[in-house]
């Protein structure tokens, strides 16, 4: 204890704790600037770097006492809402768990609370009754119809909220369906989270809906059920991840269509905000490198630069079309043929999408053997309107195909690997995907494994009896995403479908 | 009287009576922690958001109403300090634990407490490091909690009463010594203001 003579002591106030949790986090998101600012190796692409957390062990679940996933020394974590769970509404959980978000942290009487939406990736079927919330009226949903051709059949893509509070899991709920495979997506910063689908599709089902939109999920559907409206200047394609900058409400989005996409800005015409805001429509903009017409992005050197600007799209629902690209004959959404014709740059496979610190993060996951690539991850400064490639991998070893990602409040860049064995390898072949983590000066390691390898009696034994079993560990890992004061982190094992709450020392390292 | 009614009002008091029920005085500490009173009548109760390692006091005024049973404690720490901890001290100035109630890890994860010879200081060892929340006693009305309660006996209305979280370094015998001290400091307080 110190001494009342000598050292002064400080009275604390009674009241709320929010501030702390601020505190906490706001020195250290400086960090995220020293991404921007990184002092690259001379490597022209990135390298793998043993990893401050220590050495990545199967660790044992503390829900189910399985090791589903590997973690380093200290680490520990909670899964939730497997696929077949039955769930808070009686419905039961869907599978195929893909991106996630935080879109309320607070604090409720005496408890800490954080409410996630997560997206179901489940494209379509013969069975009406597989739309996500079939026969329940309180689940919003989309399109109940049937499309005749291109996404054949019904649409049983979604999404569920989750309720995490005082460490623990406490339910979840069917919360939007009818719509179909819904990868990514963005919280915005009034409780609720855009679901992005992600198809390029000129087709129309019976019931007159097109699919290939951006729709919002508020934080609480017994509240305020989720909009059927899809966010149509947000643009008809192969939707990816959103962002948010919460400097100027503007919208960041990716797009994922081989060698026929950007990066997007929609400026919302409704610039306060709030649910349901977006629909009233905006200006929706593709990336162009500054006097350069369709640049070719897709092969930079570690840290290289580009001075970029923005190119408008006037019709954000305009059919998708085969576009004469400067690349090749490719398959292009209309907004991205539009932005095209007007100079837009040329990526391989935008996923993950996240804005910190006046920063645009997102990853281009696309692996191809010849050239060697296994995927990038780009820094937009705002202030500068400079981007540049904070990561490049070559190698499947170093990082394979980036898909969703997320920073942590301390300025920590994660990312989820969708790319299994597939891609460039001087290495003995990947066995499992990973959680990996960007280190300030370009290289990666690595934070997490898939452990998953269920047998039907383990799987029975932890009251189970319907969970994938089976070697899934080289399946993706999806959904990142830090609670607002960084002590949890949340993830999703898209197969068998899993929930994570992780937490540990992230002191340790850059997390 | 003079001096009582001085002292009072450093205290913050403004009744001339002794309150019936328990009444915080405020909590010092040389960090950044932040900590939330929720005491009423027979309880002493709090949240405490750490935010470093340095040893935060909780002070009381005991009231009529806190003496007649037990005196009930629960709390919740939240460890936003970014390191585990490994071990917490619970130390009480002015009284003693009478009953050590249970600690509950939110995240998981086993404890042990031990009290020292006086049973006004409670060592919270964490068999693994804790990085989120531990529930001390039952604030929240859970199945399976249940409070700490603290030695009333001998105490009157007015009497002062302290509770200080620290993060105890030095080995287990000279904690012993070291909160026993304390402790003394403390009552020695709680008998002047009554004065």
């Amino acid at each position: 204890m110190s001494n009342p003579v000598s050292t002064p002591r400080r009275q604390i106030l009674k009241g709320s704790s929010a501030a702390i949790a601020a505190a906490f986090a706001g020195p250290i998101t400086a960090m995220a600037g020293r991404v921007e600012a990184a002092t690259c190796a001379a490597a022209t692409s990135s390298v793998l770097l043993d990893s401050p957390y220590g050495a990545v062990a199967p660790v044992n679940d503390l829900t189910t006492g399985l090791p589903l996933i590997e973690l380093p020394p200290g680490f520990s974590y909670k899964s939730y809402g497997w696929a077949g769970d039955v769930m808070a509404d009686g419905l039961v959980t869907p599978g195929s768990h893909d991106g996630m978000g935080v879109v309320v942290s607070r604090r409720v009487g005496r408890s800490n609370e954080v409410i996630l939406v997560r997206n179901h990736e489940r494209s379509n079927g013969s069975n009406p009754a597989d739309i996500i919330g079939s026969g329940r009226a309180s689940v919003a949903k989309y399109d109940t119809g049937r499309t005749a051709s291109g996404l054949t059949g019904y649409q049983q893509g979604g999404t569920s909220n989750l309720i995490f509070r005082d460490g623990d899991w406490v339910s979840s709920y069917a919360s939007f369906g009818g719509t179909y495979r819904n990868c990514a997506g963005g919280s915005s910063t009034w409780g609720s989270w855009l679901t992005n689908e992600e198809i390029r599709s000129n087709s129309v089902s019976d019931t007159g809906k097109r699919h290939g939109y951006v729709f919002e999920v508020p934080a609480d559907t017994s509240l305020t059920a989720a909009s059927t409206t899809p966010i149509i200047g947000m643009g008809r394609m192969a939707h990816e991840a959103c962002a948010i900058d919460p400097a100027t409400g503007y919208w960041y989005l990716t797009e994922d269509q081989g060698n026929a996409n950007t990066l997007y800005r929609f400026r919302p015409t409704n610039a306060n905000g709030g649910l349901n805001s977006l629909q009233a429509g905006g200006q929706l903009q593709g990336l162009k490198v500054r006097n350069v017409q369709n640049a070719d992005m897709r092969s930079p050197t570690l840290c290289q630069e580009y001075a970029v600007e923005w190119v408008d799209i006037a019709n954000p629902d305009q059919d998708g079309v085969t576009l004469a690209s400067v690349v090749g004959s490719v398959s292009a959404s209309g907004p991205y043929a539009q932005a095209y014709a007007n100079g837009a740059a040329i990526f391989g496979a935008n996923e993950g999408c996240w804005v910190a610190n006046g920063t645009v993060f997102f990853t281009d996951k696309q692996v191809t053997t010849s050239p060697a690539r296994a995927g990038r991850i780009w820094a937009l400064d705002l202030a500068t309107s400079t981007l540049k490639a904070i990561f490049v991998s070559n190698d499947i070893t170093v990082g394979n195909s980036p898909d969703n990602m997320c920073i942590s409040p301390r300025g920590g860049v994660l990312f989820c690997e969708d790319g299994g064995n597939t891609g460039p390898n001087s290495g003995p072949a990947v066995t499992a995907q990973r959680l990996m983590v960007v280190h300030p000066n370009g290289g990666s390691y690595i934070f997490a494994k898939n452990n998953y390898n269920v047998t039907a009696l383990q799987a029975a034994a932890i009251g189970k009896p319907n969970a994938a079993t089976g070697n899934h560990r080289n399946t993706e890992w999806c959904g990142s995403c830090f609670s607002a004061d960084g002590r949890v982190l949340f993830a999703n094992l898209q197969s068998p479908g899993i929930t994570l709450a992780i937490t540990g020392p992230w002191a340790n390292g850059t997390l | 009287m003079k001096k009582l009614l001085s002292t009072a009002a450093l205290l913050g008091l403004v009744l001339c009576a002794p309150a019936q029920a328990v009444q915080f005085n405020g909590a010092t500490t040389s960090g950044a922690s932040i900590g939330t009173d929720y005491s009423e009548a027979g309880l002493i109760s709090f949240d405490l958001d750490l935010a470093d390692l340095q040893a935060v006091r909780f002070s009381y005024t005991l009231g009529l109403e806190d003496l007649s049973s037990p005196l009930n404690f629960n709390g919740i720490l939240r460890n936003y300090t970014g390191t585990g901890l490994t071990d917490l001290s619970l130390t009480l100035g002015g009284a003693s634990f009478s009953f050590i109630g249970t600690v509950d890890r939110n995240f998981g994860g086993s404890s042990t407490i031990s009290l020292n010879g006086s049973g006004a200081s409670a060592l919270l060892h964490f068999n693994s490091p804790e990085y989120l929340d531990t529930t001390l006693g039952n604030p929240l009305a859970q199945n399976g909690l249940v409070n700490w309660t603290i030695n009333t006996a001998g105490l009157h209305a007015g009497d002062a009463l302290s509770l200080t979280v620290a993060t105890p370094v030095p080995e287990p015998g000279t904690f012993a010594m070291m909160f026993a001290g304390m402790g003394l400091l403390g009552w020695t307080a709680a008998r002047r203001a009554r004065r």
